[in-house]
């Protein structure tokens, strides 16, 4: 593919024929974090988010999109940070017997695990190796816990407990067989989807209620059970704010009309998804 | 990018006979360098020369002129690194039609038969290797489903280690039309590692 056939840069001047000024702010954000790297400086994703809060979260998933391709370049023997891909999983955490990887993602991964007091399976999300010396990291990763730890919901994936201080930090939460809302749904019907996707919208809603904004919400981050019963995932760029933040109040409004006809409720569903998953919903 | 300060000590080590520096140094850039290198091939080129070859050879000639090379800036070295694979590619370029070279044929490493050569760059297990292999690769492969000045902006940003100034001069476009450049490149990488896995 050549320049030409890029979509975003067709008709392109200099700035693009749809830059919006927000775009523009986030391009050079990033543009900034990169050329202080590129110094040989040191970079904080943390702190530097935190110079731009209104630009999450996008910002913060470019920069560590950013990250994820440096580790791919460094040399894993003279990674200042180490390499995720050697990361071998533990035998074992405190009480539960690791089986195996179900998934990695930007800071994190989930193994898959046996309780064996309870005899059942689990999930544990753990830090990823590199970042264990990453004092920010750790905090936000004991906040996604303490977050999940808030809400309980049916529609929610659940959280069962904190890992012991002496060990890599990690959190157990319930073990989801299923399949992401996409692919569920390529076997429903039209009204399956629809009160699917109702079962998404309330439990954001409960999410909201309790202070909490997920905002990372995405299809891969809804998961289908056998039962259609979906799950929200995943919190680790979720926010907990305070009451009266102004961040809650449209998504509130919005939910306050869920109680009129069906299909209002559907134009609401539609419009609240569009909200909260910004614009990498589709 | 990467350590400045241990890039510079190491080659401060080197340049003052160290060579037991060598392979730290060198393995240190060496996926980038692939990266780069499978770049400036052309398609080609790649029929009758390894990546692996022009690394090795890159790494050798560096070796011998390191004496050469004054640091200036964290991105200095990758730099020079970059443009002695450009002339080792030109250079086999040239070759073309003759014979294909293989890197134990003219790199003059540290082996049995030539004990005074330096310290082979890499001294790791196949396996490693082979799993960093795997890794480049699946970079490789997702660069190459991008628009190539996506593609291109993202090679020299993060391969090369330009900042936006540098890349504008380069491109002959304005730093704001790189920053929205690389912008759209990084958000359309995340799509495909999100199309990947997307959990």
């Amino acid at each position: 593919m050549t320049k030409a056939d890029s979509p975003d840069f067709q008709q392109n001047e200099d700035k693009g024929p749809s830059s919006s000024e927000r775009e523009r702010r986030l391009a050079n954000a990033v543009a900034g974090y990169l050329d202080v790297q590129c110094q040989g400086g040191e970079t904080d994703i943390e702190g530097y988010c935190r110079l731009h809060p209104d630009l999450e979260p996008d910002l913060r998933i470019e920069i560590e999109t950013l990250d994820q391709i440096e580790h791919l370049l460094e040399t894993p023997a003279f990674s200042s940070q180490g390499d995720p891909d050697e990361d071998e999983l533990p035998q074992s955490l405190s009480g539960y017997k690791i089986l195996g990887e179900i998934g990695s993602g930007g800071m994190g991964r989930v193994l898959l695990a046996t309780d064996l007091r309870l005899d059942r399976k689990v999930a544990i999300k753990t830090l990823k190796r590199q970042y264990l010396n990453n004092a920010s990291l750790r905090a936000r990763f004991m906040q996604e816990a303490r977050t999940m730890a808030r809400i309980s919901h049916p529609n929610i994936v659940r959280i069962y407990s904190l890992g012991q201080p002496d060990e890599i930090p990690y959190f157990v939460m319930e073990f989801l067989e299923g399949t992401t809302v996409v692919e569920a749904a390529q076997a429903l019907t039209l009204h399956q989807k629809v009160e699917l996707m109702q079962k998404v919208v309330l439990a954001v809603e409960f999410m909201h209620q309790h202070q909490v904004i997920h905002r990372d919400l995405k299809p891969g981050n809804i998961l289908v059970g056998p039962d259609l019963e979906p799950k929200v995932l995943d919190f680790g760029l979720a926010l907990h704010v305070g009451k009266g933040d102004k961040r809650l109040s449209h998504a509130d409004e919005i939910m306050g009309t869920l109680t009129t006809s069906p299909l209002s409720r559907l134009g609401v569903m539609l419009r609240l998804m569009r909200e909260v998953t910004s614009s990498r919903w589709g | 990018m990467e350590s400045a300060t241990s890039t510079f000590s190491l080659i401060d080590r080197l340049k003052s006979g160290d060579t037991a520096v060598f392979p730290a140094l060198f393995q240190k850039y060496s996926h980038r360098l692939v990266v780069l290198i499978h770049y400036r091939l052309s398609p080609e080129m790649r029929l009758f020369v390894e990546v692996d070859d022009v690394l090795q050879e890159t790494f050798l000639k560096a070796f011998r002129d390191i004496g050469n090379f004054t640091y200036r800036t964290p991105g200095s070295f990758m730099s020079w690194l970059a443009s002695i694979a450009d002339h080792v590619i030109a250079d086999m370029a040239r070759y073309q039609g003759r014979h294909k070279r293989h890197a134990a044929e003219h790199v003059r490493f540290r082996t049995d038969s030539n004990p005074q050569g330096p310290e082979p760059a890499d001294t790791k297990t196949p396996s490693v290797l082979l799993a960093e292999k795997e890794r480049i690769l699946a970079l490789i492969k997702r660069l190459n489903m991008l628009p190539e000045d996506y593609r291109q902006v993202i090679l020299l940003a993060k391969v090369e280690g330009f900042s936006t100034q540098e890349i504008a001069m380069q491109l002959g476009k304005s730093t704001e039309s790189v920053s929205l450049l690389l912008h759209r490149a990084v958000k359309r990488f995340r799509e495909l590692l999100n199309s990947k896995s997307s959990q």
